[in-house]
């Protein structure tokens, strides 16, 4: 099955998935109302985000969507999720123009905008055709590279910090906290991909092969703790000047860049955050190809048809990542974060309500 | 079928590439820029751009050029700059730059504004300022390396003490231009012409008008060239967008002692006829707050070693077993003590809260510093505590 992923690829998943877009632009958006507050912000979304993980996994413990259009049809199941389908493109077309503003800041000059998006939807897609398989095969090898980041800054590196510049928390009360959690909206709840992944059941496997550690709820709370502790330092690194900084997780690399006399390494930063961006992408792109080919489409034909949409609207729709900014903080906002939270809810709703009914315990729901 | 994806998506990749134009520029296209000097004159920018000339074979470069244009914007003239030498700017390699005295008596943010969000240019590039112009400092052939820019980068980096290596990069200068009162510091550097040591040389030198004429003229070095010895000895004080004042080798070390983790330089004491000097082996301060009585305290700690006794009627002794009297110690930390005052003070009385006490008593205190912020400057009041541990 091409939706398969082991327990501990899908928590390495879950630890990537919220690091990447979260640490990037909206440091610098979050900045402009929250000031010295945005790890508070930050610690706000990080707790609904894994309010969604926990349905999510909750889900795929009874079954998942398959279950659901088992039990339900056809039309109940489009009706959840094409509207997931409509998010995960919007979603993967903002965070495309992303991308690309930061390879063309980071990687080249001058080069094509066009070229650059098309390429990373192609290697993306790719991944995404490999199924949960790749995704997870690839988050594995990418882990490694956060020690090699560490070594190198630690060793080379430099990070001047300031902790009075966090200081006083909260002074201004809720107001400017919650303003900048409304104009965060769009880049939050970023898990809903994970509802078409099936975490493989260990209960087949012979015992000394099952993981007794708790991946999941470990690598949900370090990513939280990640998150918090890189906005904390962010914010103790640039100050009130937080607002300037467009591409968060490669400048506060100042902890990760070795200055010599022609310039500065940040290279394993730089690396690492393109990796997990082309992840991400491509688990948007997975999710989506996983509706479109319900219809009865190929798998590799419905990613293909995705990758050329999203392509298209970061491209034409967007052109440049302001665009694609302005539009990520206009209305549509609301209307994703709804759906984000609503359709894991009624998924989880509709096969709780089912099981009761049929009495099926839970295990044996379970794949 | 799974290996047909493969091959498929590639070879998408590889004509999807090529057809929408995204062409690599060769590194002999580009103007690899080691150093960036920023001038104002009137209400346009002067732009010098040290350039790594590249050679013919890529694997080394042919020598150096200091390329000068004027614009109106830091990227106008840098456009200017790219079209007269025919290659495409490159900044990622740029490590220092320069702001003239005009440009820092003007308003150096709004030329900063530009490379803080340039992503090709590093903001851990080192920033400073030069007595007089910015260009002069960039073109001037020093004694002791071909390029001053990886002179003055050797200096604050990897040479230079506390007494004058006052390390700041583009992201220091943000980070304390969005303080409440926005003091910043800069090293000025200035040029002293010296003998030279060397002879030969390649330094070329052109420059681009506004108009966009273009002309140059080049050196050829030899014994007749100048060259020069760059100064670190003073710094600039500046507040926001005004320059305040220049603070001598005391303000500097002040500054450092306050805001730098110290590992090296020397603290010479006199006692009558005896001199001492001891040399840093770490220094570090923490500053605390007191709101209601408008007080911080600077607590150093210092790890010296003695170094050097200069004692007129005592020539044998083993400097090991040499412990330094009470009355030494009272110096060394008096020493510290006048350093760091003089630097509040100066700055102070300039209205320049040069260790950020606004943001440390706002931390503290909160909201309630809003009542009592108002002319806070005036009211505090900095208590420096020395602990000294000798080796």
């Amino acid at each position: 099955m091409i939706n398969f992923i082991t327990k501990r690829q899908f928590a390495f998943v879950v630890f990537f998935v919220p690091f990447v877009f979260k640490f990037s632009i909206l440091p610098s958006i979050l900045s402009l109302t929250a000031s010295r507050d945005i790890w508070i912000t930050m610690l706000i979304i990080m707790l609904i985000e894994l309010t969604q993980l926990a349905f999510i996994v909750k889900i795929d413990s009874i079954g998942g969507l398959e279950e659901l259009k088992k039990r339900y049809g056809k039309i109940v199941y489009y009706l959840l999720t094409v509207p997931l389908l409509a998010v995960m493109v919007l979603k993967g077309a903002v965070y495309l123009a992303e991308t690309t503003s930061y390879s063309n800041s980071y990687l080249f000059y001058n080069i094509s905008t066009r070229g650059v998006s098309v390429v990373v939807v192609i290697i993306a897609s790719y991944v995404a055709v490999k199924g949960a398989k790749g995704i997870g095969r690839m988050v594995e090898q990418i882990i490694w590279l956060i020690p090699i980041a560490l070594i190198i800054g630690l060793l080379f590196g430099k990070l001047k910090l300031t902790p009075s510049y966090i200081l006083p928390i909260a002074v201004n009360g809720v107001t400017p906290i919650a303003k900048s959690l409304d104009k965060c909206l769009f880049w939050t709840l970023d898990f809903t991909p994970l509802l078409f992944l099936k975490i493989r059941n260990e209960k087949a496997l012979p015992e000394r092969k099952r993981s007794r550690f708790p991946w999941i709820p470990a690598c949900a709370i370090g990513s939280l703790i990640l998150m918090v502790a890189l906005y904390a330092l962010y914010v103790m690194n640039y100050g009130g000047g937080s607002h300037l900084i467009d591409t968060a997780f490669s400048s506060l690399g100042a902890f990760n860049v070795v200055n010599t006399e022609i310039g500065s390494i940040d290279w394993p930063s730089i690396t690492l955050w393109l990796s997990i961006a082309v992840i991400s992408l491509a688990l948007k792109i997975f999710g989506s190809g996983m509706v479109v080919s319900s219809i009865g489409i190929k798998f590799p034909v419905a990613v293909l048809i995705v990758g050329v949409i999203i392509t298209t609207i970061a491209h034409f729709g967007f052109y440049n990542l302001e665009r694609a900014v302005k539009f990520a903080t206009g209305y549509v906002r609301y209307a994703i974060i709804a759906i984000e939270l609503l359709v894991p809810l009624i998924v989880l709703i509709l096969l709780e309500r089912e099981t009761v009914k049929k009495e099926v315990p839970k295990n044996e729901a379970t794949v | 079928m799974k290996r047909q994806y493969k091959w498929i998506a590639f070879l998408i990749a590889f004509a999807l590439t090529f057809a929408l134009g995204v062409k690599i520029t060769p590194l002999s296209e580009r103007a690899i820029v080691a150093g960036l000097a920023l001038d104002m004159e009137g209400e346009e920018f002067t732009v010098s751009a040290q350039i790594l000339l590249p050679s013919e074979n890529d694997s080394k470069s042919s020598g150096i050029i200091v390329s000068s244009a004027k614009g109106s914007t830091i990227g106008e003239a840098l456009a200017k700059i790219s079209s007269e030498s025919s290659m495409l700017i490159a900044m990622s390699h740029c490590n220092l730059v320069i702001l003239g005295e005009g440009l820092i008596a003007r308003n150096a943010y709004s030329a900063l504004d530009y490379l803080i969000r340039n992503a090709y240019l590093s903001e851990n590039a080192l920033l400073l300022t030069a007595e007089g112009k910015a260009k002069d400092i960039l073109e001037c052939k020093t004694a002791y390396s071909e390029m001053s820019s990886f002179y003055i980068q050797r200096e604050l980096l990897v040479y230079g003490n506390y007494k004058e290596a006052v390390r700041r990069n583009i992201k220091d200068y943000l980070a304390s231009y969005y303080t409440e009162n926005g003091a910043n510091w800069l090293t000025k550097v200035r040029k002293r012409e010296t003998e030279s040591p060397q002879s030969g040389g390649n330094t070329e030198s052109s420059s681009s008008g506004g108009s966009g004429q273009s002309g140059g003229s080049s050196s050829s070095g030899g014994g007749s060239e100048k060259v020069y010895v760059l100064e670190f000895d003073s710094c600039a004080i500046i507040r926001k967008n005004e320059f305040c004042f220049s603070g001598n080798e005391q303000v500097i070390s002040g500054i450092n002692f306050v805001t730098a983790s110290l590992d090296k330089g020397d603290v010479v004491v006199k006692e009558g006829n005896v001199s001492y000097c001891f040399y840093i082996v770490k220094s570090k301060c923490d500053l605390s707050y007191s709101p209601n009585d408008y007080e911080a305290t600077a607590k150093l700690n210092m790890d010296l070693f003695l170094k050097e006794i200069v004692d007129p009627n005592c020539v044998n002794f083993d400097i090991a077993d040499v412990e330094p009297p009470p009355s030494v110690n009272e110096l060394v930390k008096t020493y510290v003590i006048d350093a760091v005052t003089a630097a509040f003070e100066q700055s102070r009385a300039r209205g320049v809260d040069i260790f950020d006490l606004y943001g440390g008593f706002y931390g503290k205190a909160g909201k309630k510093w809003y009542g009592l912020s108002e002319n806070y400057l005036e009211k505090s009041s900095l208590k420096v505590e020395v602990n000294v541990k000798y080796f």
